[in-house]
């Protein structure tokens, strides 16, 4: 380190002590920094001790003991981690009392607006709802068509302008065959045809389709076109739907898209018909339930995965349960809606 | 080092996953620095979490860095000596940096130092060391075991470069005049001897 350059010859254990080019070669040895120091040690007496001293004071001190944590890292990091937590709920403390003091007038004005247009937009909303058991078609302004399954809704806007995505909101379960309005090769955003279900943006692009949204598990099963479904927020996704595929959103907010074999038979209730392909008595029993308006105890849990397969009629609830009774040998005990399910 | 840097800027995003990877990282390092100038291990711990936790409720404000290592000692190295200043448990008298302690251990037994006069010239260094100060000694240290220049020297004690320089210096002018000195008694003691 010292800028006045000393002879070689002149140099001592100290002086290799601090020399950067000999730290470097002690520390990280390389066969020609070798030949270089060796050949260096060859030309002056003495050398050579003073460079093995230096070379053993550099290695002392460059191989310390290692002192290694006490705690380990995981129960450091935890700790950490659980004041991290504490940090942010203060920052949203902070900033919620803050919101609080200063943000109410302005709330509550926007509040009462929200109202107003809430109020006035009402006027303009179309809505339909199904009872248990019951459906029923309905033709859009635009001249798709809607069939509703039992105990579902749907509603939209009144008078869905030319300018503007045709939007409407779906609750339970409902087939769809949307009209193209859209003049050939010139597709626009305005020409699509959106239902908003369970969180879902589900945006068609010409087409028949299923939506099933019971149970917070909502299922789309594509017939024909092609569908876009959107979720927005935090744990937002875009799926695209080809005909034939199934979508699945179930209650745990995970996705499935497959393309099971009975597909097209997931708008055979429109027909009033039950399609049982696929189907375990599980499921034909959830559909009751959901569809028909039914409350079921299944008193034979062994059964509930057994599979039929067939088309069966299903105008009404009792259709399915004659069905059940002969097929699954099952007794079934009415109660009004309640139906209890026991082993013949 | 290109890695870590990109870790860095994840973490100062607010990236929890990387902000673990640097600390899983620098743990033990910083431990190892930190017992250097105490043997108090809940001291050295409560130092690295109240760091981490500082870092992570800055982490909008910290700047990209040059080097996350000499980023991380800097601050482990300032919290550290705050609490070793004002812990009165091992210290009486509220102390300056210049008094906190810094102890060296050096190295034995290893495979490319194992010689004859090994145990001498270790206590011989040993010795000369002692009588550094302790600045003096974490200088030597930061040089020799974490093999850092003196700008990074600098950014981690806190110095100019030009400080950093001169402390080197006069740690390394000491070292000499300890070593000749002691060569000197040594020869003393071998010439009494053979009296």
């Amino acid at each position: 380190m010292s800028e006045e350059v000393k002879p070689y010859s002149d140099y001592s254990s100290t002086d290799f002590f601090e020399n950067d080019r000999y730290i470097r070669f002690v520390l990280h040895p390389s066969e020609d920094e070798a030949r270089y120091w060796d050949n260096l040690a060859g030309q002056y007496h003495g050398l050579r001790a003073a460079m093995e001293e230096a070379r053993i004071w550099i290695l002392l001190l460059n191989r310390q003991k290692i002192q290694p944590p006490v705690t380990a890292g995981s129960e450091i990091w935890h700790r950490i981690a659980g004041q991290m937590r504490q940090v942010s709920r203060r920052r949203d403390r902070i900033s919620s009392i803050r919101h609080r003091v200063v943000w109410p007038a302005r709330v509550a004005a926007v509040l009462s607006m929200c109202w107003v247009i809430y109020e006035w937009s009402q006027h303009g909303v179309h809505r339909y709802q199904t009872d248990y058991g019951i459906t029923n078609r309905i033709d859009l302004p635009d001249g798709s068509l809607v069939t509703l399954n039992g105990k579902s809704s749907i509603q939209y806007k009144r008078g869905w302008s030319s300018a503007k995505p045709r939007e409407l909101w779906l609750q339970g379960e409902a087939f769809f065959q949307v009209k193209h309005v859209a003049v050939k090769n010139r597709w626009q955003q305005s020409d699509s045809f959106r239902v908003h279900v369970d969180g879902l943006n589900v945006t068609v692009t010409g087409t028949q389709f299923n939506i099933k949204s019971r149970r917070s598990q909502v299922e789309i099963t594509l017939l024909e076109g092609g569908l876009r479904i959107d979720k927005e927020g935090e744990a937002g996704f875009t799926r695209w739907l080809r005909p034939g595929e199934v979508f699945v959103l179930d209650s745990i907010r995970k996705t499935v898209i497959s393309t099971p074999a009975n597909a097209p038979s997931k708008s055979a209730w429109t027909k009033h018909e039950l399609d049982l392909d696929g189907y375990s008595l599980e499921d034909v029993l959830r559909i009751l339930e959901d569809s028909y308006g039914y409350e079921i105890t299944l008193r034979s849990p062994e059964l509930a995965q057994k599979r039929l397969t067939g088309t069966i009629p299903a105008s009404s609830g009792e259709d399915i349960i004659f069905v059940i009774e002969k097929v699954f040998n099952v007794t079934v005990n009415r109660d009004g809606k309640r139906l209890v399910i026991t082993k013949y | 080092m290109e890695y870590e840097k990109k870790i860095w800027d994840t973490f100062r995003y607010g990236d929890e996953s990387s902000f673990r990877i640097l600390f899983d990282e620098y743990y033990a390092p910083l431990f190892n620095y930190g017992y250097k100038f105490t043997t108090d291990n809940f001291i050295i711990e409560e130092a690295l979490q109240d760091l981490f936790v500082k870092l992570w409720k800055n982490k909008s404000s910290i700047d990209k860095t040059g080097s996350v290592k000499n980023y991380l000692y800097k601050a482990f190295r300032r919290v550290l000596l705050r609490k070793l200043e004002y812990t009165p448990r091992l210290h009486l008298f509220a102390q300056s940096d210049e008094n906190i302690p810094f102890n060296i251990e050096l190295g034995h037994d290893d495979v490319m130092i194992r010689g004859e006069n090994l145990e001498e010239t270790r206590q011989r260094l040993q010795q000369a060391l002692a009588a550094l100060s302790p600045r003096q000694r974490e200088i030597i240290h930061l040089r020799y075991f974490e093999e850092l220049d003196y700008d990074e020297i600098a950014v981690i004690m806190q110095l100019s470069v030009s400080s950093a320089y001169k402390l080197l210096y006069r740690a390394l002018d000491s070292l000499k005049g300890q070593f000749n000195t002691l060569e000197w008694i040594a020869v003393m003691y071998v010439l009494s001897l053979k009296k």
